[in-house]
């Protein structure tokens, strides 16, 4: 985003309705001014992030949390010029702490029509792309969701993915863990594992499991960060626009690239 | 300015595109080809307009036309209605088995689906080849300029993937999906209306025809007003009370605080009270949604401006939103979203409900509900919406979701031309009559005049009939008024539910609704790079806006005599 245009925008995030950006008396100076103004304001908050375990995307080794995902979002702030914390919780914790407290914000949440109403969003903080992976010594051939209807489809309970395809009459078979699901797989105890594409191949080579290309990718989910209600709307806009431009100026591929993660 | 293609086509020139078809397309498809094609149209498509052989060269010219795109894989998104899961689950493979393009068709919900086509379009990544995203969107196509316009498509001579019988003048919604440049942007896949559902065997009752009449004064059919329509309610809640030993209602509706409340309100049901101008499909200057234009820049929502938001009409219909709510609706409605109350009509406890999506037509024909006689025929119909005191004649009354084809400019070419080839097979005659009797979602006038349909009438009630009838060009989606369909829709839940909850009165909730609508229109103005940009207009006395004809209305009598007609009185009117 340009200059002008940044300042602009702020002006007419402040007075909607009274700036029109085709009026002259708003001079590049004046402008210039507003937005170094508003940009000092938001470097003087901050904001807490929530976050929680999501191999490989975010991990944990001691007190150092890390991962494809939290490089994204130290960009992300860097770039919004936010001074922030981050911490990890479970996740139903993560969520319950954005959406009670002010100033906190949970990331990498899926945006639901149910949660729609209890957050600020800052999207996409992730796109996935979730696959039907079936055993190495079974091939499951799969043309469309609906041949995957006779099998048990394993998935792990909370997951987005797994409701979705219960909501479709399949019949899903829930771990505790995702992580448990690459084990019941070569187990045969499932038919089809369910799962996004990252995690898959990333938890199939930690468990030495030999795994194949999806017979399906059947689903896509874009993932947000959710901010409490009372966050300032300028500070959700200022890093929404700097996400936008960190895909725009493939800094976001970059960034996969790094961690050999693309989806 | 270029001219989008309606009317070019011609009854010859359709003709003359299936001899085309004839001549060529039995020698370009393989003898595999034609043994895959052959074994679709005999087994799942049918019934259809065509002829066996007519459909044999339509499958024909798709394997011959796919060939340079053989053994991709594209990846295309709609929303989860049946008409959609059976393009996901049989058009996608039967695509894939006669062209070689493999097809993966995702079903989301319609709010997740516009998030994603928003990512899109502000990320450029391609998430997805195709959209079918509803019309409701076209004034944010036309504005932003980021979707491939389907009049690119038609318009290149002679071109190897436009289906030569697309026959694009059959389309019953194409006004839907044009700009207010005569182009076409997106094409329509299916098609549901939102009208008035009522029990016609209750209606019927000799018994409750009297107790109404000596009551109210007037006969028990179908509310041509909402005067009407709150009598029937009242009649059926707190006067009958009881039918064959179950408590019954005389309205039904939702207004769980999610997405869904905000479409209870933007699906025009500002319109049916009358808040916008004369002027189909959306009303000119002022829309359904409050906001003016000026040509094609809108100027404001708010009455100072010139919009309707928080006008007489607007508030009105809020008003009764709520009231009736209160007064008729069974407890459970406020609780519920949109999907949970358009089925609940099958449970048999509603005399009547005004905002009904026929999407929910299937669901409430299942044999075994209570709302469906023996012999398979539904206890209930459908008929067009009654409206409200500030409706004037010319106005258009309710609302119809297009889910159309949309292309984005920043999908690879190529991936997009084979996108655009599956997206011609979803709605091509071959698979569109049978796509129509499994969804209900027809699209195309040859299949609303097919014998098929006038044989599965019967079983639809009344669906058919609106369809046939022009009403279905007077129930229209969202129109070219609004700039940013995703940005500014969320105001609408985000602000009705303070209604809703009591926190702020209706007058309060619908100023502070069409001031933010004024400020989200500058904020898009000075932030977006787009044609059209809105310039509010500066603001005047209310009454200035008042006092002049057309919309923003002046307050009217908001309690007329309630007025009732006939089914067939209802539906002949349109015609």
């Amino acid at each position: 985003m340009g200059l002008i245009t940044h300042c602009r925008n702020r002006l007419a995030q402040r007075y909607p309705g009274r700036v029109s950006c085709r009026k002259a008396m708003y001079s590049f100076v004046c402008g210039f001014a507003v937005m170094l103004v508003s940009l000092s304001l938001q470097a003087k908050e901050s904001l807490s992030l929530v976050t929680f375990l999501e191999r490989p995307l975010v991990d944990q080794q001691g007190s150092d949390v890390h991962g494809v995902l939290i490089d994204v979002v130290k960009e992300l702030m860097r770039r919004s010029g936010i001074d922030y914390t981050l911490n990890l919780a479970p996740p139903k914790r993560a969520l319950v702490i954005a959406r009670t407290t002010s100033k906190h914000c949970v990331f990498p949440i899926e945006r639901s029509q149910e949660r729609e109403v209890f957050f600020q969003w800052i999207t996409p903080i992730l796109i996935s792309r979730h696959g039907l992976y079936s055993h190495p010594d079974r091939d499951i051939p799969l043309m469309t969701l609906s041949d995957a209807r006779p099998y048990t489809l394993g998935s792990y309970l909370g997951s987005g993915v797994g409701e979705y395809l219960e909501s479709f009459g399949f019949n899903v078979d829930y771990a505790s863990r995702n992580d448990l699901n690459a084990g019941k797989l070569a187990k045969k105890r499932i038919d089809l594992w369910a799962s996004d594409t990252i995690s898959a191949k990333y938890l199939a080579k930690e468990d030495r499991f030999n795994l194949k290309a999806p017979e399906l990718v059947f689903f896509t989910t874009v993932r947000a960060m959710g901010c409490n209600l009372d966050v300032d709307h300028r500070m959700v806009d200022t890093i929404q626009d700097v996400l936008f431009g960190m895909y725009k100026d493939k800094t976001i591929a970059k960034i996969y690239e790094q961690f050999d993660q693309s989806p | 300015m270029r001219t989008h293609l309606r009317g070019k086509s011609s009854a010859v020139k359709y003709a003359l595109s299936f001899c085309l078809l004839a001549m060529t397309g039995p020698q370009v498809a393989s003898a595999a080809d034609s043994a895959i094609a052959k074994k679709w149209i005999e087994h799942e498509f049918s019934p259809s307009t065509l002829t066996k052989q007519q459909q044999m060269d339509e499958m024909a010219w798709f394997a011959k036309a796919a060939e340079p795109y053989k053994g991709m894989s594209i990846r295309v998104v709609s929303e989860r209605i049946d008409t959609h899961w059976y393009e996901a689950s049989v058009l996608a493979k039967a695509f894939t088995e006669i062209t070689g393009i493999r097809v993966i068709h995702e079903l989301t919900g319609e709010d997740d689906l516009v998030k994603k086509l928003q990512t899109q379009m502000r990320t450029g990544e391609n998430l997805y080849d195709g959209y079918i995203n509803d019309s409701d969107l076209i004034g944010t196509h036309y504005r932003y300029q980021a979707v491939v316009p389907i009049s690119d498509f038609l318009e290149e001579q002679d071109s190897p993937i436009v289906l030569p019988t697309l026959d694009i003048d059959d389309f019953i919604g194409l006004s839907f999906v044009t700009g207010p440049d005569g182009i076409i942007y997106q094409l329509p896949d299916q098609q549901f209306a939102n009208l008035y559902w009522y029990r016609h065997d209750w209606f019927s009752r000799p018994d409750l025809q009297a107790k109404f009449k000596a009551q109210y004064g007037y006969p028990l059919a179908v509310p041509k007003n909402w005067a009407a329509y709150e009598d029937i309610a009242d009649f059926f809640t707190n006067h009958v009370k009881e039918l064959d030993g179950k408590r019954v209602w005389g309205h039904m509706d939702y207004a769980r605080v999610d997405p869904s409340l905000g479409w209870r309100m933007s699906d025009a049901w500002l319109s049916m009270a009358g808040a916008g101008d004369v002027g189909r499909p959306n009303g000119l200057p002022v829309d359904e949604w409050g906001i003016r234009v000026i040509g094609c820049q809108p100027v404001g929502a708010t009455v100072k401006r010139g919009g309707a938001l928080n006008g007489p009409a607007a508030i009105y219909a809020v008003n009764k939103f709520l009231e009736w709510m209160d007064r008729f609706a069974p407890p459970e409605a406020r609780s519920l979203n949109f999907t949970e109350a358009g089925e609940w009509v099958g449970k048999g406890q509603i005399a009547q409900q005004i905002f009904w999506y026929t999407a929910f037509t299937a669901a409430v024909s299942k044999p075994d509900l209570p709302v469906m006689n023996a012999d398979g025929t539904p206890k209930w119909k459908i008929a067009p919406t009654p409206h409200g005191a500030y409706w004037d004649e010319g106005m258009k009354l309710g609302y119809q979701d297009a889910g159309s084809w949309t292309f984005m400019k920043n999908t690879p070419e190529k991936r997009r031309n084979a996108a655009w080839l599956y997206a011609q097979f979803t709605v091509s005659k071959t698979v569109s009559l049978k796509k129509t009797m499994v969804g209900l979602t027809p699209i195309r006038l040859s299949d609303i005049m097919s014998q098929a349909m006038t044989k599965k009438s019967p079983e639809l009630g009344g669906f058919v009939e609106f369809y046939r009838s022009k009403g279905r060009d007077v129930w229209t989606p969202t129109g070219t008024n609004v700039p940013d369909y995703p940005r500014l829709s969320v105001l609408w839940w985000r602000h009705i539910s303070d209604a809703v909850s009591g926190k702020l009165t209706t007058t309060q909730v619908m100023n502070n609704l069409a001031e933010a609508m004024d400020d989200e229109l500058a904020y898009i103005a000075a932030r977006e790079d787009m044609i059209c940009k809105p310039v509010l207009n500066d603001p005047k006395p209310e009454s200035y806006w008042l006092e002049k004809p057309g919309a923003p209305k002046a307050k009217r009598n908001e309690s007329p005599k309630g007025e009732t007609w006939s089914y067939e009185e209802a539906l002949s009117k349109w015609d």
